[in-house]
């Protein structure tokens, strides 16, 4: 019987990714798009990066003091500053004609209003002349250099008033920061390990979904293609044993949604790195929260919620008689799979009323989510927990499967919508 | 002689329509046996059930004296079913697909390839036979499937319209095979059709069935003397006529 099977897990890879509407449209296009996203929106914001920096700022200072020249000094820091020498009514023309993206006017007295304890106001005059992304970039450049100016002029003030350390007066409060994850010590603030957590563990339960959600689309498939393209009838004819067909179904929907899985999430890897790592930018330190022990508990948790998921959806496209219909049928149960993972990824589930967590608790995929933060916290007791119910699931939606494929119901069973069939 | 299928007291119901009602008659072994009667008589039900496809609520099936519905893995090991619409796997080539259906019953690889050449000659698809079957007419896809239910040499051939969407010169390609196989290879063979040309042509013996029952049976020329008609089709739209 092992020679049948294989033959029957080739023929259902083969003929899988094969399919035009699977291999482009659910292996290569996902694979791709997120790369090229990225790409597109990090050269893109690379390019308005540069048009930001490279517009420069006109400056026209009335009032030639040392505060002012400290506001000019943190302006060409960010970029390129034109100093203007035009009377005030001329400034916004002559900064506009020397393609200036903003204006800055620093009035008379500015300095001398510091010295004595008020403020004079700067008028900022920005030129909206080109849209997209730049024009965002610029502003935030400038806003950027107008707040650094206020540092350096707080500083600057504080000096003079005290004998303190600016530094000291504007920073009071420093402090030496111990993270303790899981017990154990790490020499890292907590902003990085934080940001870790939620990097890797909260994010688990949604890569888990998006595994299962392709798992079901590619088993959705691979019973309706049969149904659709009138192989079923044959296929069930044949010397083979109709356990062995199932799992046949079951092992190539696996595979190919491995294949697109695997793709996917590389694309998307590709496209977050893209995205977040700007040029320049400081880089996070990294630290791993799982251990070698942590990634085999979460690959045994999400094979068996994988085969949950295959099952589930291979029982409900039996009930369908076309490739788009068991695609809509088996979507119904996305719901589901990603409701559970948004909702451990952003609650704690001890902090849910006590009917939501039962009615989380009672929805199998909840425990693939489940399973990953016990992992995480190492709270071992909850993650058999969560991976015995599921297979408590995965047994009994198998041997449903198992009872389908072994009557008459895996080539008659329909869900009708008021409409029957003629009988021949 | 050996009977080859023996069908009892056959009902079969869906729902409220009794598909089949009482229906009961016997094939012998290098027989080719023709079911013909009006849409809806229940013939597709008949053969569905002799393919162990599906179970009728009651009566027997023995193929070779192998109960089918207690022993249907027996049964499928000894016959073929073709259905009328019968499907191949459209991102396969007609090749792969010979291949992928003589595996299951070849014991090695040298009998999948005498069983691959021989699907190849019954098919007559020349060097189309390793083009994807996407690409194949509806006639073509029906010689591919007709290889693959002929080229594994089973004991029963079940045919369901076997030369539907075929044309003249093609479906007369197909009913040599079948004869071919009969009298060469002692196939026994049960089909449907509603070519009565064809049925009286290649049967050994006919059965009338109507309304899930078994109407008449007989050699076509006994049936024809019998009614005093010039054809098949006379003593048919009689039969059925009279109910």
């Amino acid at each position: 019987m092992g020679r049948a099977l294989v033959n029957l897990v080739r023929k259902e890879v083969l003929d899988l990714l094969r399919d035009p509407k699977i291999l482009i449209g659910m292996i290569i296009l996902p694979t791709v798009i997120y790369p090229v996203i990225g790409l597109a929106m990090r050269t893109s914001m690379a390019a308005a990066g540069e048009t930001a920096l490279k517009t420069p700022v006109a400056v026209l200072d009335l009032d030639g003091s040392e505060e002012s020249s400290i506001v000019v000094t943190s302006l060409q820091a960010t970029g390129r500053v034109i100093l203007l020498s035009a009377s005030a009514s001329e400034a916004v023309s002559e900064a506009r004609s020397a393609g200036a993206g903003a204006l800055i006017v620093i009035p008379e007295g500015f300095g001398e209003a510091l010295r004595s304890g008020s403020r004079l106001p700067l008028e900022v005059v920005v030129f909206f002349e080109r849209g997209g992304f730049s024009s965002v970039m610029f502003s935030g450049r400038l806003q950027g250099a107008l707040d650094s100016a206020a540092k350096a002029l707080s500083a600057l003030l504080v000096s003079r008033a005290s004998g303190l350390s600016p530094d000291v007066v504007l920073n009071p409060l420093t402090a030496t920061y111990r993270s303790i994850f899981r017990g154990e010590e790490l020499s890292l603030p907590p902003d990085v390990v934080a940001q870790a957590i939620t990097g890797q563990v909260s994010t688990m339960p949604l890569v888990a979904s998006m595994v299962l959600i392709f798992a079901m689309q590619i088993a959705a498939t691979s019973v309706a293609v049969e149904k659709e393209e009138k192989t079923l009838e044959t296929l069930l004819t044949l010397p083979v044993s109709r356990r062995n067909i199932l799992l046949a179904k079951l092992s190539g929907s696996a595979v190919v949604a491995a294949l697109g899985s695997m793709g996917v999430l590389a694309g998307l890897m590709y496209y977050m790195k893209m995205v977040t790592a700007g040029p320049g930018e400081q880089q996070i330190p990294q630290i791993s929260l799982l251990g070698a022990k942590d990634v085999v508990l979460l690959a045994v948790a999400l094979l068996v919620a994988n085969m949950l998921a295959l099952t589930m959806a291979t029982v409900l496209s039996v009930f369908t008689e076309d490739v788009r219909s068991a695609q809509a049928l088996v979507g119904n149960l996305f719901i589901l799979v990603f409701l559970p993972a948004f909702l451990v990824m952003f609650a704690d589930i001890s902090s849910l009323p006590r009917a939501a967590a039962l009615a989380l608790q009672a929805i199998p995929f909840s425990h693939i989510a489940l399973a990953t933060q016990a992992v995480a916290w190492r709270d071992y007791g909850s993650y058999a927990v969560s991976v015995a119910y599921m297979v408590v699931w995965s047994a009994g939606v198998a041997a449903l499967a198992d009872r389908i494929f072994s009557s008459e119901k895996v080539l008659t069973a329909r869900l009708r919508f008021g409409r029957r069939r003629a009988i021949e | 002689m050996t009977e080859a299928v023996s069908i009892e007291n056959l009902w079969k119901r869906y729902g409220k329509v009794e598909a089949l009602r009482g229906l009961s008659f016997s094939v012998e072994e290098g027989e080719i046996y023709g079911l013909i009667g009006p849409n809806g008589a229940g013939k597709t039900t008949t053969l569905r059930i002799l393919a162990t496809l599906i179970r009728p609520n009651s009566g027997s099936v023995r193929v070779f004296g192998v109960d089918a519905l207690s022993e249907p893995a027996k049964v499928r090991a000894m016959i073929s079913y073709l259905p009328e619409e019968a499907g191949a796997y459209r991102n396969l080539s007609g090749l792969e697909y010979l291949r992928f259906m003589a595996a299951f019953y070849a014991e090695d690889e040298s009998r999948v390839e005498e069983m691959v050449e021989e699907g190849k000659r019954i098919a007559a698809l020349g060097d189309r036979i390793r083009d994807k079957v996407k690409t194949y007419s509806k006639g073509m896809k029906r010689r591919l499937t007709l290889a693959r239910a002929l080229m594994v040499q089973p004991r029963l051939a079940i045919l369901d319209e076997p030369t539907s969407g075929l044309d003249v010169i093609h479906a007369h390609h197909v009913r040599s095979v079948i004869r071919e196989y009969v009298e060469d290879r002692g196939l026994t063979v049960i089909l449907s059709s509603h070519n009565m040309l064809e049925v009286e042509r290649l049967c050994d013996r006919v059965g009338l069935i109507h309304e899930g029952k078994l109407l008449l049976e007989g050699e076509p020329q006994e049936l024809k003397a019998a009614h005093d008609a010039v054809d098949l089709e006379e003593v048919f739209v009689g039969v059925a006529a009279v109910g």
